[in-house]
């Protein structure tokens, strides 16, 4: 049983040793200068004031109403009593000045060095609200927030078992970010645990903001890492899921996304929904985003290859109408296109950035008026315009939006392809992706791990 | 963590898949068709058993490795200079074979595809193999996996365009043969279409059952090339005749010339089949480079692996540009039979031999 905090302080009090500084003036000297920081008086013990020192900021108004609310004449035993929270706390100087910075409030009387934490924080965070980068039509519709103890929450509630383990550090000289590590005991890969574990304690940075930033810490050594290396997802029920395959979930305070590792490249194309709908129409679905990926890598270089270098590749029918939608534009086929890719690559980055009641107008000006304007000024083909139009679309299939982000760069790479060495120049960029791809490892695991499932696996 | 473990039987299977489409589709159709006058599989299956074979008597030399690997073992037991007199011959068909197959191809672009861009400019595409190679074997199986999935689409999907056009009359005899192919330069010629297990051989350790897996999953790679291979042969002997397809270089590229169906949207089946053989030409390269690569480090553990796989890619590909013609190209393939004859049945058996002989030696030293 915790000792009563009355008790605590008259025991500080007699222990003191009187060459030691008061904590009192050491808070003042440590948080000078900082407008939100409050020192105040709330009672005495025998003829010794007693201090309550918090930053404004941080802490919960209404949990330090014990302290505030009260008549001066209140006694302060009876004030004290009135402390709803975790237990106390004794600490010296060092201790004391952390607390404060995650929102506590330290009792003291003048003149010991040492006093009582009080944790009256308050973090400001959003409501758990529905998913904004992973919607779905069937399944859970909530999603992670800023706050790392409601995350931990939406886990726990999906894994009612003693199996479910958190494992927490900090990471930030400045920020000193709690960020934890959840696993399902029997199922995690207890290496990949250690490995990870190891890599966060080193991690040197002054602050951790969000877990975009903590894969980068993780993959800073790597060099070349082009593809993501950990899936991004904000969804508690696909956390959950992946735990029980015996994936890891990184969790950031501050960051409603989640950090699922290790993973391999076709956990990209997997949505949540997949889980949720019949498996036939979850391998149409996959089928269709594979399909896209490639129509959205492969379209705009084919488009080159097949009207610039490889023209007899084609039927002449299709040739001749691929030239015919050119005629009258003055430029190569590949300025052409790479001029078309970088327009539409603008319009997605503009309706990304803009508010929402701009960016659909932005998306309208741009796609529709542009695209009809660049083909009556004869910049660009018809058939381009077309081309273009699908690789955009296609891209949007895609489900994670690092994933997304990195096609968006591919695309470039494989039509320089084709315009050196046409369909030639397509299947060597392609093949050397390939390699790359065979390369990568996702801490630990291959990134190219077999598309198909081995038995005993969980079902997608 | 996958690193350092050995090639599954599925990975093994892949390998040998792309060696086959790697090199079945040019030369090899030429060679086989002249080698005979008979049936055109009683070549294709007698070559088919020898590759088995070869590969019972590799499986044999492997599984006495105990988890080492083949070159270190026998720089053990024979010392470098032994060992590097056994192995040389084996580098030699490897040097040979990865110069032939990088300018073969590039020579085929040229000739099909891209006639103005210079050899040296397509002979460059050794660095993406030479980057693959250094990777190590696990990179090279994955990307192999990947790959066959996506060439064996293609070709099959090649192939079948191309049956609707066959007369089934011409593809005969059917069943007689006279055994006129043993006697026949172009027979033994054929011979490096069959020879993809010797390079994973070459590299990574073996124990029993990794040498046991290495067998079965060859050995059905080899059933399922020779239908492959019999494809490439028989479908331009159907389409042309086998009078024709004599006198043609490449007649399966010619084969893929003559597909013509109102419902394929693309008119140059050619091109697509030139494309999709680069699935399998880049891995296969990779493949060999590593091989020689691992066993330079054997014999040569203070090398760095990044210098030598450099060193070795700038090799071949300063070999491969300095090949006068497509004429010398030929020679080659005819001047290394005996290099490769070495490489299957002389190399594993000698080894087989000198690793029996060294346990005996241990046998007697400990008795």
């Amino acid at each position: 049983m915790t000792a009563h905090p009355f008790a605590l302080l008259h025991r500080i009090r007699e222990k003191e040793n009187t060459s030691a500084p008061a904590l009192v003036s050491l808070l003042e000297e440590t948080f000078a200068g900082m407008s939100d920081f409050a020192k105040r008086p709330i009672g005495t013990i025998g003829s010794q004031p007693v201090f309550l020192c918090y930053l404004t900021s941080l802490v919960s108004s209404q949990r330090l109403s014990f302290a505030v609310e009260w008549e001066e004449l209140t006694e302060l035993s009876t004030r004290v009593d009135r402390y709803t929270g975790p237990p106390f706390a004794e600490g010296s100087r060092e201790l004391c000045v952390d607390a404060i910075c995650g929102g506590a409030a330290i009792l003291c009387l003048e003149g010991t060095s040492a006093g009582l934490i009080l944790d009256i924080s308050d973090t400001q965070h959003r409501n758990v609200a529905s998913p904004v980068t992973e919607n779905v039509l069937q399944g859970p519709l909530y999603a992670f927030n800023e706050d790392l103890q409601t995350n931990f929450a939406l886990i726990r509630q999906r894994i009612r078992s003693a199996k479910l383990k958190i494992w927490e550090t900090k990471i930030g000289t400045a920020s000193r970010t709690r960020t934890a590590i959840c696993y399902y005991e029997g199922a995690v890969d207890i290496e990949c645990l250690a490995n990870v574990q190891a890599m966060l304690k080193n991690i040197v940075v002054d602050g951790l903001q969000d877990t975009g930033q903590l894969l980068r810490l993780l993959v800073a050594k790597k060099k070349m890492r082009l593809f993501p290396l950990a899936v991004s997802s904000e969804r508690p029920d696909r956390a959950v899921a992946e735990l029980l395959k015996g994936k890891l979930i990184l969790l950031v305070d501050g960051s409603p996304f989640a950090l699922i590792l290790p993973a391999v490249y076709t956990d990209f194309w997997h949505s949540p929904e997949d889980l949720y709908v019949n498996v036939y129409v979850s391998y149409f679905l996959n089928a269709l985003r594979f399909l896209a990926m490639f129509i959205n890598l492969f379209l705009p270089a084919f488009y080159v290859a097949l009207t610039s270098v490889n023209i007899d590749v084609n039927r002449l029918e299709i040739s001749l109408a691929a030239a015919a939608s050119r005629e009258g534009v003055p430029y190569p086929v590949f300025i052409e296109t790479f001029l078309m890719l970088i327009v539409i690559d603008f319009i997605t980055e503009a309706g990304i950035r803009l508010p929402k009641t701009i960016s659909s107008t932005v998306t309208m000006v741009g796609g529709v008026v542009l695209g009809q304007a660049i083909i009556q000024a004869n910049i660009v083909s018809n058939l381009l315009v077309i081309i273009v139009a699908a690789t955009a679309i296609t891209n949007f299939i895609v489900i994670d939006y690092q994933m997304g982000l990195v096609q968006r760069v591919l695309k470039y790479f494989i039509a320089a392809g084709a315009t050196i060495a046409g369909l030639l120049g397509i299947v060597f960029c392609f093949t050397c992706l390939v390699f790359y791809l065979s390369c990568l490892e996702s801490f630990g695991t291959p990134y190219l791990t077999s598309l198909m499932r081995k038995k005993g696996t969980p079902s997608p | 963590m996958r690193i350092g473990k050995s090639l599954s039987g599925y990975e093994q299977f892949a390998l040998q898949f792309l060696f086959f489409g790697a090199s079945a589709g040019f030369v090899y159709p030429s060679l086989l068709i002249n080698s005979t006058k008979g049936a055109y599989w009683f070549p294709l299956a007698t070559w088919a058993i020898a590759a088995l074979l070869s590969c019972w008597l590799y499986s044999c030399l492997l599984a006495r490795l105990q988890g080492r690997e083949l070159v270190g073992m026998l720089n053990d037991s024979l010392g470098r200079l032994g060992s590097g007199l056994l192995l040389a011959p084996v580098f030699l068909f490897i040097a040979g074979s990865l110069t032939v197959m990088l300018r073969a191809y590039s020579e085929l672009i040229t000739m099909t595809m891209l006639p103005t861009t210079p050899l040296m400019f397509l002979n460059g595409m050794i660095v993406a193999a030479g980057a693959l190679a250094w990777a190590g074997a696990l990179p090279i199986a994955r990307a192999a996996k990947v790959l066959m999935l996506f060439g064996a689409i293609f070709s099959l999907a090649l192939m079948i365009a191309g049956i609707s056009e066959c007369k089934w009359s011409l593809g005969g005899p059917w069943l007689r043969t006279n055994g006129d192919f043993f006697g026949n330069k172009h027979f033994y010629a054929g011979s490096f279409i069959w020879m993809g297990f010797v390079f994973t051989a070459l590299t990574g350790k073996y124990t029993p059952e990794s040498s046991r897996r290495y067998r079965k999953s060859y050995t059905a790679a080899i059933a399922v090339g020779a239908l492959w291979s019999a494809g490439f042969i028989y479908l331009p002997v159907l389409t042309f005749g086998p009078e024709l397809s004599r006198r043609l270089t490449f007649p399966y590229v010619s084969k893929m010339d003559s597909i013509y169906h109102y419902w394929i949207v693309f008119e140059n089946m050619t091109a697509i089949f030139i494309s999709v053989t680069m699935f399998y030409v880049l891995l296969v390269m990779a493949m060999k480079l590593h091989a020689l690569g691992e066993s330079v480090k054997s014999l040569f553990p203070a090398f760095k692996s990044s210098w030598i796989y450099v060193v070795l890619s700038v090799l071949f590909y300063a070999a491969a540009s300095a090949i006068p013609s497509w004429r010398d190209l030929e020679h080659q393939v005819f001047n290394s039979i005996g290099l490769r004859m070495y490489t299957m049945f002389v190399f594993p058996a000698l080894g087989l031999g000198s690793l029996l002989h060294k346990r005996k030696r241990m046998e007697k030293r400990s008795a």
